[in-house]
């Protein structure tokens, strides 16, 4: 079939890459939105707008918050259907947990609770989850949607596709192909070394867009691959879920030998007993990380069967200044608060595994690096981008049907403007309906799906004008609404909380004051965009192709 | 803030790094002086400064930050400085002139 191993790269590197191509700019742009999530959560949600904060004391915040949490209402509804008879009143909690970041000015809080009477499972359990004001135990409205840690971060790993975990899936498939693509174009490029510096800006549009594509893939090529499979290593559970399935029973007997050489209760006994104080047990956490050269703030906390006389406690040390997430875990007894158990330095094997799960999740403290991150994001979104164009470029003679190229065109212009108009406008709708609406998130979420769709419309209708212009009016339009989307949202923002630029430079708030700047740095670069497409489309002379255009003036001359 | 000085050098150095090593190549010697060849001497001198720049980055991130961050802001300054070399190559070459002798 082919002749040579490049031209069967090739191959596979145009087909895979086309088929996939707009579902990768879509990962790769909320990927890097994600790398701000926690910052664009301030942003939509004004009440959120204070200093990060350590996990509260337990004795006098905590405690009472995780009581009060209640399971999940509809994971709960899910378990009735599952068990013989009726689920008691108050179900049996098999832990209660706290994540925090130095980002995080709430807290996120979460409970495991066991479902008895399930014939098929004695090990059932469901969650609760909520978010609190750690400063004052306060639970924030649920109806308020995180926009970037609870939408936008999602979107960008699961498409928020849940049923069955399709969307893992479909993401997953496209990290494997990206990283096939990453692979089969190193083989593919014939000068990998000497042309790492080519953009030839003065060459034809198809050789300058192929100079960009191998600038920014060659460049960003330790990024690409990196974020291509720790993506894949972070889902690796979902992939390949063989300690849920084939290798059940043996994964669940380890887990109970490994809690009882560890001297950690796997079960709890059944017996009531007073819990001892969680606090006393933190500040002894954070004096022994002290003592071994590591002092830091306790990221993760873990109260396993409280209030139980097997109840321990482990407190995890914030992976601020490491790349991995959270580490140096010290257990205590839940009842006598003497310490069980110190994790130990751990192996070769597992600290790759952290290193590159945290490379990917990024929860240590790097501002810098975290821009570089985006940067290596979009830049990525660059590389796919124009992969797709020049593919459609080379072949737009070769695409007889009108409609064909009208599709390709539309659906180009609904993947790279329409997914920018899409977030502009679910930032503005967060800023326009008032704090109170009721389940002011689903209707945010509404306005998103909604613009993307209506892009794609606007798209379909102008693309009519590629009969007699080489680039569809809906590139610039677009443009000029996500200018002024973009712009609406800063004053919006403004508006309704007062949080002008002025006032977050001054004092500095770094989430607000740089996500406005962001806004209106988008809004000015779309402008300079569609008058520059705008224009061309003026200046040039009426023709449906750029070689009929250059034929008319040579004969004109 | 001083290791916003050091992270601020090891950019400079990724810069410096990946300019001495375009310099490497004809085509971007020819965009520089407008010469077709480079010079016989030229490219190893070049190539071992580049090369020690970009070791010389990667010390300066080491000493601003635990070894695990270091890794990742080197390997993402030397994408960050390809880009830009590659963009000053295109649009403004003479402002690499400093970096010829």
């Amino acid at each position: 079939m082919f002749n040579s191993l490049r031209q069967a790269m090739a191959w596979l590197h145009t087909w895979f890459g086309l088929v996939l191509g707009y579902l990768l700019v879509v990962i790769f742009f909320f990927g890097s939105l994600s790398v701000f999530d926690r910052e664009i959560d301030r942003w939509v949600l004004p009440e959120t707008r204070f200093e990060p904060q350590v996990i509260p004391s337990y004795g006098d915040i905590l405690e009472e918050a995780f009581v009060n949490l209640a399971p999940d209402p509809d994971e709960l509804a899910e378990a009735r259907s599952r068990v013989e008879g009726e689920l008691p009143e108050n179900l049996r909690v098999l832990f209660w947990g706290a994540y925090t970041t130095h980002r995080d000015p709430t807290l996120s809080i979460f409970a495991e609770y066991a479902i008895p009477n399930n014939p098929d499972d004695p090990y059932d359990h469901i969650h609760g989850h909520a978010t609190i004001d750690p400063r004052n135990g306060k639970v924030l409205s649920e109806d308020h949607l995180n926009i970037g840690s609870e939408f936008f971060y999602p979107l960008h790993y699961s498409l928020h596709l849940h049923w069955k975990n399709l969307g893992y899936f479909i993401v997953g498939f496209a990290a494997l192909m990206m990283l096939v693509a990453l692979v089969s174009g190193v083989v593919i490029h014939r000068h990998l070394f000497k042309e790492l510096f080519t953009f030839r800006r003065d060459k034809h549009y198809q050789r300058r867009v192929l100079d960009l594509h191998n600038l920014t893939g060659v460049a960003a090529l330790p990024f690409h691959f990196f974020f291509a499979l720790t993506g894949l290593i972070v889902f690796a559970y979902i992939y390949l879920p063989v300690s849920e399935t084939l290798l059940a029973k043996p994964a669940f007997e380890y887990a109970m030998q490994e809690a009882e050489e560890k001297g950690l209760p796997f079960e709890a006994a059944g017996i009531p007993a007073a819990t001892a104080s969680v606090d006393e047990m933190m500040a002894e956490a954070k004096r022994i990380w002290a003592l071994r050269d590591a002092a830091g703030e306790v990221g993760f906390l873990l109260v396993n069967h409280p209030g139980d006389q097997n109840s321990y406690v482990s407190v995890f040390r914030a992976g601020t200044d490491t790349v991995s997430l959270v580490g140096q875990g010290i257990h205590f007894d839940g009842h006598t608060g003497e310490l069980l158990y110190e994790d130990p330095v751990h192996t070769a094997i597992a600290g790759l595994n952290e290193f590159l799960i945290g490379l990917h999740l990024q929860h240590f403290e790097h501002w810098p690096l975290r821009w570089l991150y985006v940067f290596g994001g979009l830049i990525g979104c660059v590389c796919i981008a124009t992969g797709f164009l020049f593919f459609v470029q080379k072949r737009k003679r070769e695409l007889k049907s009108k409609f064909g190229l009208r599709s390709v065109d539309a659906f180009a212009v609904t993947t790279i403007t329409g997914m920018l108009l899409a977030t502009v406008a679910i930032l503005v709708a967060n800023r326009l309906l008032p704090a109170d609406t009721a389940d002011k998130g689903n209707w945010e979420i509404a306005v998103f799906c909604l613009s993307w769709l209506l892009s794609m419309a606007h798209a379909f209708w102008r693309s009519a004008a590629l009969k007699i212009q080489a680039v569809s009016p809906a590139w610039y339009e677009q443009c000029y609404a996500i200018a002024a989307l973009a712009l609406s949202a800063v004053l919006l923002n403004w508006i309704s909380t007062g949080d002008h630029l002025l006032v977050t430079l001054a004092e500095p708030y770094w989430p607000v004051a740089s996500f406005d700047l962001v806004l209106m740095v988008v809004s000015l670069l779309s402008f300079v965009i569609a008058r520059r497409l705008h224009r061309k489309v003026i200046v040039a002379p009426v023709g449906a192709q750029p070689e009929e255009r250059k034929r008319e003036e040579v004969s004109r001359a | 803030m001083l290791k916003l000085i050091l992270l601020v050098l090891a950019m400079g150095f990724s810069l410096s790094g990946m300019a001495w090593l375009a310099l490497t190549k004809k085509a971007h010697w020819y965009q520089l002086s407008g010469e077709r060849s480079l010079p016989h001497k030229k490219p190893m001198p070049y190539r071992l400064l580049g090369y020690a720049a970009l070791l010389i980055s990667l010390a300066l991130c080491i000493l601003a930050d635990n070894i695990s961050i270091a890794i990742l802001v080197w390997v993402m300054s030397m994408t960050l400085a390809v880009i830009c070399i590659a963009f000053t190559l295109s649009f403004r070459p003479q402002w690499l002139r400093l970096f010829v002798r």
